[in-house]
């Protein structure tokens, strides 16, 4: 799934506000669980906050809102 | 099937699609909560009547999103569904969606599909989608999917008739002819390994064995010979779980997503602002912990408030009818065992329900109105450097009120290891049931003196217990999250479902559930120890008992005390004399490096019942039970000396060692019933009482040399 043209960046170093598309994922096992919950490459996500003790951040993924930990937000990648 | 009238019908759905609400309107109190086979997961089931002949039995399954699990809760669905001989397995399905996320919702959906079991297709939240000005095309979905589909409401209960005539039909006539216009299709790959599995399996279906290909390390229903020929199979074509997996979740989205997309029709106004503006400030990294805080501190001060009155109320209508009883049945053995054993191990019980019912009450107010999600989202990092889970905290805080209600409330933590180690370490907390004990103790401890004109040293005194209790519950999370082994990998991944008003009704049934289980469940165990108690505190070796109560009887004469003074010397002659005074001095030899004599020894054993039972125990060990609260009591041991070495038996350094004990060991029968339920098993509630056990006498022992 590598891209030569294309770069991509992880959702948990995105910052907050700003929103792109997912283009894949980093880790198979997390990407089952998370198209499972409806965040597809293709949808549109936005990290809205991170969590306040830190370690996970509050994410919008086209209508839901989910809770994600620090490396399930890594496994996200986004197209530029 | 339409010779038959009876059927099973399973309940099935994505978390937060509102299943429950679905559930509670067509079932009613007509439902009885258990166990699926094995694990501590919560099974629902109710009778469903459809017609006067036709009778279905619901069954509520944990919220899925797909075949393919992530917890012990969505293993149940895919177990259930890939074994056509499990009891459970269906004849019927309700799928309920959420039509305002119908995109993300319906791919269970397409996989239940593909077992060509009948299905209505429930689209919920109607009343959402209408205020909203979500569109939905009924007719385009059933046409596509080939499956009845039936638009309503479980919070306002439109369309709940739609659905049971739906069922009617689907019970006696079948699935409606003809397959969904695009079933998914098996890649070559996985044709070959469904292949593999029906050979060695024959009756399972084409999907089915592709499930048990995916599944077979775990699927229980499976020998470990099929397991083993399954896997050699597998190997030799070298079967991709994982890869197949995501390859067929993308392939069905992408089947049904365009069916979807324009069965919808949707307005251009966003919604969902209420939501996002309360999240500013429920989820702020500031505001969010302090406004959690503030809480659990409102919850944990009602059931302090409330749960009081009728508590008081139990124990007095307990303590009349025992009196009425003991007046009414003839004197001997029965009388005994009806008042003291019986009724008062009934009382024991009872007496927890105000507790349990209004934690339930707020708490499941709190997960209906959706804020639960938030809070395991701001304590989730917090919470997993001792092992636990974001949901943990609420276990953890409501564990002050009562460990009963907080180790019953784990049930939403779906990662079993983080899930045990809550149960495990939740007693540590210091409950209301320690505070008459601390009141007593404490005043032998610490001198009431003001500190700097503000702090009372008894006062802090009281808060370092509670901090104590603290720290050992997170200490043994972290010790506990090292030494247990567990593959199963740890999610937050939590999804944050929009802010609701609750359904009374959902929080209604939640609360008389909890109750029910407690009281049916736990409580007979509760009552099988009650009785073992009884019989230890009121019987003793041969006649020594009588010859105790003789002895108090001419004591008193020559004392010349009065009928309550001498009733007090006869209770506390005969508790000596009883087998748990012989148990009592028997362990005195254990307990005397902590500094408790005999005397302790024997209250230790009572509180077993219920920590607070200390201080009634004390007053009749000391022949003042007759006036047993907490001030007369510390009065009485206060002036309690040592014949050894002269000095009060209650110093500082007993008075401390007793109070640490107190703060960690495991004293609870009731709490270790309810672990035995949610565990499953005997062995956590062991492991748990000699672990806490051993901890606390080490550290009474620590205290009592450093202090003595």
């Amino acid at each position: 799934m590598a891209a030569a043209a294309t770069s991509f960046f992880t959702l948990s170093t995105m910052p907050a506000g700003v929103s792109g598309v997912v283009s894949h994922f980093g880790d198979q096992h997390l990407a089952g669980r998370l198209m499972a919950m409806g965040v597809l490459p293709g949808s549109r996500v936005e990290v809205l906050r991170s969590a306040p003790f830190g370690g996970g951040f509050y994410v919008k993924a086209d209508n839901l809102l989910l809770a994600l930990r620090s490396e399930e937000a890594q496994s996200i990648l986004i197209r530029q | 099937m339409s010779g038959r009238s009876s059927f099973t019908i399973a309940l099935v759905g994505n978390p937060n699609c509102g299943k429950s609400s679905i559930f509670n309107r067509l079932t009613g109190l007509n439902q009885k909560i258990g166990n699926f086979p094995g694990v501590t997961v919560d099974k629902k089931q109710g009778v469903l009547r459809l017609s006067p002949e036709t009778e279905a039995n619901l069954i509520d399954f944990p919220g899925a999103y797909s075949f393919y699990p992530n917890s012990q809760d969505e293993r149940i669905v895919a177990q259930t569904f890939a074994q056509t001989d499990s009891p459970d397995f269906p004849d019927a399905v309700v799928y309920v969606a959420d039509v305002t996320r119908l995109e993300k919702h319906l791919l269970l959906f397409s996989q239940i599909r593909d077992l060509g079991l009948p299905v209505v297709l429930a689209l919920n939240m109607a009343d959402v989608a209408q205020r909203e000005g979500l569109q939905v095309d009924t007719g385009a979905l059933a046409g596509f999917f080939k499956t009845p589909v039936v638009l309503l409401s479980g919070r306002t209960g439109a369309g709940i008739p739609e659905l049971r005539s739906a069922l009617l039909q689907i019970c006696r006539q079948g699935q409606p002819a003809g397959a969904p216009h695009h079933s998914y299709q098996l890649s070559p790959q996985e044709h070959t390994a469904s292949r593999t599995v029906t050979a060695l399996m024959p009756g399972v279906s084409g999907y089915q064995a592709l499930l048990i290909a995916h599944h077979y390390e775990w699927l229980p229903f499976l020998s470990e010979q099929q397991r083993e020929q399954i896997a050699a199979g597998l190997g030799d074509i070298q079967f991709n779980s994982v890869k197949s997996q995501v390859e067929e979740t993308l392939e069905r989205y992408s089947i049904f997503s365009q069916v979807v997309s324009s069965a919808l029709r949707r307005p251009d106004v966003p919604n969902g602002r209420l939501t996002a503006a309360m999240d500013r400030v429920l989820t702020h990294r500031v505001a969010g912990p302090i406004i959690f805080f503030a809480l659990m501190a409102l919850i944990f001060q009602s059931i302090f408030a409330w749960a009081t009155y009728p508590m008081d109320w139990i124990e007095q209508g307990f303590g009349m009818a025992e009196g009425w009883l003991a007046e009414v049945l003839p004197e001997g053995w029965v009388n005994s065992l009806v008042t003291e054993g019986i009724l008062a191990g009934l009382g024991g019980i009872l007496v927890f329900v105000p507790q349990i019912a209004i934690l339930f009450f707020l708490i499941s107010l709190l997960e209906e109105v959706g804020y639960m999600a938030r809070a395991a989202f701001i304590f989730d990092r917090l919470m997993r450097w001792f092992g636990l889970n974001g949901r943990s905290i609420v276990a953890l805080i409501s564990g002050g009120a009562c460990a009963i209600p907080a180790i019953m409330s784990t049930r939403t933590i779906s990662n079993w290891k983080e899930r045990l180690i809550t149960i495990l370490v939740t007693p540590f907390i210091s409950c209301s049931a320690r505070i008459p004990v601390y009141t007593v103790l404490i005043g032998f401890a610490v001198p009431s003196k003001t500190m700097g004109g503000f702090f009372n040293l008894q006062g802090l005194a009281f808060l370092g217990l509670y901090l104590l209790g603290l720290v050992a519950a997170l200490l043994a999370g972290w010790t506990l999250k090292t030494l247990l082994k567990s593959k199963e990998r740890s999610f937050l991944m939590l999804e944050l479902p929009q802010y609701r008003t609750p359904v009374l009704r959902n929080v209604g049934l939640t609360v008389w559930e909890k109750v029910r289980a407690f009281v049916v469940e736990a409580g007979t165990i509760i009552m099988l120890i009650s009785l073992i108690l009884w019989g230890l505190s009121s019987y003793g070796p041969s006649n020594k008992m009588q010859l105790a109560e003789q002895e108090a009887i001419e004591l008193a004469a020559s004392q010349q005390l009065d009928e309550t003074g001498t009733q007090d010397l006869i209770a506390a002659h005969r508790i000596e004399a009883s087998w748990a005074g012989h148990l009592g001095k028997w362990i005195e030899p254990a307990i005397e490096p902590l500094g408790f004599d005999w005397k302790i020894g024997i209250a230790l054993i009572t509180s077993f019942a219920a920590r607070e039972v200390f201080v009634g125990t004390m007053a009749t060990i000391y022949s003042i039970g007759s006036s047993d609260d907490e001030l007369s009591v510390r009065q009485r041991m206060a002036k309690e000396i040592n014949p050894r070495t002269g000095l009060p038996v209650y110093g500082i350094a007993t008075a401390f060692s007793l109070l640490i004990f107190y703060v960690l060991a495991m004293q609870c029968m009731s709490t270790l019933a309810v672990v035995k339920r949610e565990t499953n098993s005997w062995k956590w509630p062991l492991v748990q009482f000699f672990a806490m056990t051993t901890f606390a006498y080490l550290a009474s022992w620590a205290t009592y040399q450093l202090l003595s």
